[in-house]
């Protein structure tokens, strides 16, 4: 994990951690208490990133990292909520030079959506909001004095889910897509001329800075797309296998211009009780 | 809209998803490389250092106009050294020691802050005429005591000197009765470095300097000044100190002589020092040659510019009668001023 994201208060990994178990129990608890099914499901990823950090330089940084991601979801008659959580981290070089950049990148997201299908349809269309939280460090080697930089964003957006569940000879077998599209986000970034927060540089306080200068950022200003489209099995009444092709774009329009991309292949586990 | 027929509509934007998806199976979505015609590089090149460049308000340079000189050189025909020569000459009139361009095989930056000036320093003459070739050393620290006056002279702040290097040094110089400190043609290094040594002579925690950093685009968009504490080591050196520079200290140099001259004790002896006040910063043009300009600098504590370097509380230079006949006067006044 690199060192900036280490430093980060907000991601103080011991935090995240309770945090993420905390919203995990009381999902639980929640379906537990209303009889309804929820499924666990865990992956590991290998993606392709690309990102270009115009305070550094306009080549992309590149390279295979890999990831992990875990999600919980419960799901309702006519909604569907659910918690998920990605993490890549690993190192990209930058074209024919030798610079490299250690990249972090974690999201947790929690999508509240409604069905807009019969709960028995093979065919399964969920829609509603999302709220995305996200962090991506870089620490780039070969850099004097200046050479971390992040972003951490909130988004608020539109997810939109189809699931379909083949029947005859391919019966056990689904294919889904998840698509999210960001409405509204709320953006922190170090100063414009150097690796302190703004924070650090008007208050001496990395904690006020992640409060009080945050901007706010229309898709125009910050466009996030992610997709997710997957292909699985059901094997009994509890367990599931799945591939899925993920992908992430980014482009952060402020002062300071970054650019990600990250497109993977996912294997994952689901268990669902 | 009924609902069968939102759900027809639902059911193509899946198959819509889908196809997205196949299709952005390829490496880096969205992510291009950008243009490395020498061109496109020319303006990469001046934009940058145009958003970026923190010394445009010191150096009243004409950053536009410079564009307005050098453009139309540029083409696409340029070789690589054509097109760094033309680079260089932009940059050059910034005159500004932090700003260089390292390109595949070279490294171009300004070095006139001390090549337009008298050396003042004989590093021979030290070494066999003061030193008598003998002396102790404590990582890059080279130093001596003689008849009760200690001196040492540190050629860098590159090289890091560990605590325990520093606590040798003034063990063996807490006995003298002032302290000859040499840092003539120290170019800098790592300014934790000047930090470091620094705190050996602070006895109180103390406001050394303000950092100034860029809050956006504009060429005069900085934040309020943040001001820069240190804190002293334990058992600090307080006694009458001689502080000897030239034109050759740049950059943590320029600053640790600023730390310096804010101290009582202290008496900086020789030349001016070249400046250097702000802190260089790297970028990666599109061709991959490397960029370091300087992207932040700092003030003294009254909040006035260093870049163009620190005055000598007395100064003195070698002439080059002086050193045909291997005398240093700058290291003579100083044991003057000391005994």
């Amino acid at each position: 994990m690199s060192t900036f994201l280490q430093k980060s208060i907000f991601f103080n990994p011991p935090i995240s951690l309770i945090i993420f178990l905390s919203i995990v129990n009381s999902i639980c608890l929640r379906a537990q208490e209303n009889g309804y099914k929820w499924k666990i499901i865990a992956g590991v990823l290998l993606s392709e990133n690309a990102i270009i950090d115009k305070n550094f330089s306009l080549v992309p940084f590149s390279g295979q990292i890999p990831g992990a991601g875990i999600s919980v979801i419960y799901s309702g008659k006519k909604s569907l909520q659910e918690l998920k959580l990605h993490f890549l981290s690993g190192k990209l070089n930058a074209g024919n030079t030798k610079n490299t950049s250690k990249e972090s990148y974690l999201t947790i997201k929690y999508s509240y959506l409604f069905g807009l299908t019969q709960h028995n349809s093979g065919f399964k269309i969920f829609i509603g909001p999302s709220l995305n939280a996200g962090f991506a460090g870089r620490t780039f080697s070969g850099f004097l004095n200046n050479n971390i930089s992040y972003e951490n964003f909130i988004s608020l957006s539109g997810d939109f889910h189809f699931g379909y569940d083949f029947g005859g000879a391919l019966s056990g077998f689904y294919l889904a897509n998840e698509f999210s599209l960001p409405a509204f986000s709320s953006v922190e970034q170090p100063s414009f001329g150097s690796q302190l927060s703004i924070g650090e540089v008007k208050y001496d306080s990395k904690l006020r800075s992640f409060i009080l200068n945050r901007i706010f950022l229309s898709p125009a200003k910050f466009l996030n797309l992610k997709n997710a489209i997957s292909l699985g099995r059901r094997f009994g009444e509890n367990n599931q296998m799945s591939i899925s092709y993920v992908m992430e774009y980014y482009n952060l329009k402020t002062n300071r211009k970054v650019i990600q991309s990250w497109n993977g292949l996912e294997l994952s586990y689901g268990y669902r009780f | 809209m009924s609902f069968s027929s939102l759900k027809k509509h639902l059911q193509l934007l899946f198959i819509l998803c889908t196809v997205f998806s196949v299709a952005a199976c390829k490496k880096n979505i969205g992510v291009r490389n950008p243009g490395t015609q020498p061109v496109e590089v020319f303006d990469e090149l001046w934009n940058f250092m145009d958003k970026h460049y923190a010394l445009f308000p010191q150096k009243q340079v004409d950053w536009r106009n410079t564009y307005n000189e050098l453009r139309p050189q540029a083409n696409n025909n340029l070789s690589d050294l054509e097109l760094a020569r033309l680079l260089n000459t932009m940059l050059l009139t910034l005159k500004d020691g932090h700003v260089n361009l390292i390109t595949r095989s070279d490294t171009t930056t300004y070095t006139g802050f001390y090549t337009a000036y008298p050396a003042n320093f004989n590093y021979r003459i030290l070494i066999t005429g003061y030193l008598n070739n003998s002396f102790k050393t404590a990582g890059p620290v080279i130093y001596k005591v003689v008849t009760g006056i200690g001196y040492m002279y540190l050629g860098s702040f590159g090289e890091t000197i560990s605590d325990k290097q520093l606590d040798d040094l003034f063990n063996d110089l807490k006995e003298t009765k002032g302290l000859i400190v040499d840092v003539r043609n120290n170019t800098g290094g790592q300014g934790q470095n000047a930090t470091n040594l620094f705190s050996r002579f602070l006895s109180e925690k103390k406001l050394v300097k303000y950092e100034v950093v860029k809050k956006d685009i504009g060429h005069s968009d900085f934040f309020d000044p943040i001001p820069f504490y240190i804190s002293p080591a334990a058992a600090p050196y307080l006694k009458p100190v001689a502080l000897l520079t030239n034109r050759a200290c740049f950059s943590a140099c320029n600053d640790f002589v600023l730390y310096m001259s804010l101290l009582p004790n202290v008496q900086q002896v020789g030349d001016q020092t070249g400046g250097g006040g702000g802190n260089p910063y790297n970028y990666i043009l599109a061709n991959g040659w490397k960029l370091q300009y300087t992207g932040m600098y700092s003030l003294s504590p009254d909040k006035k510019s260093i870049e163009l370097g620190i005055a000598p509380d007395f100064p003195v230079e070698i002439s080059s009668q002086e050193e045909i006949e291997g005398r240093d006067p700058i290291i003579d006044r100083a044991i003057e001023l000391l005994k």
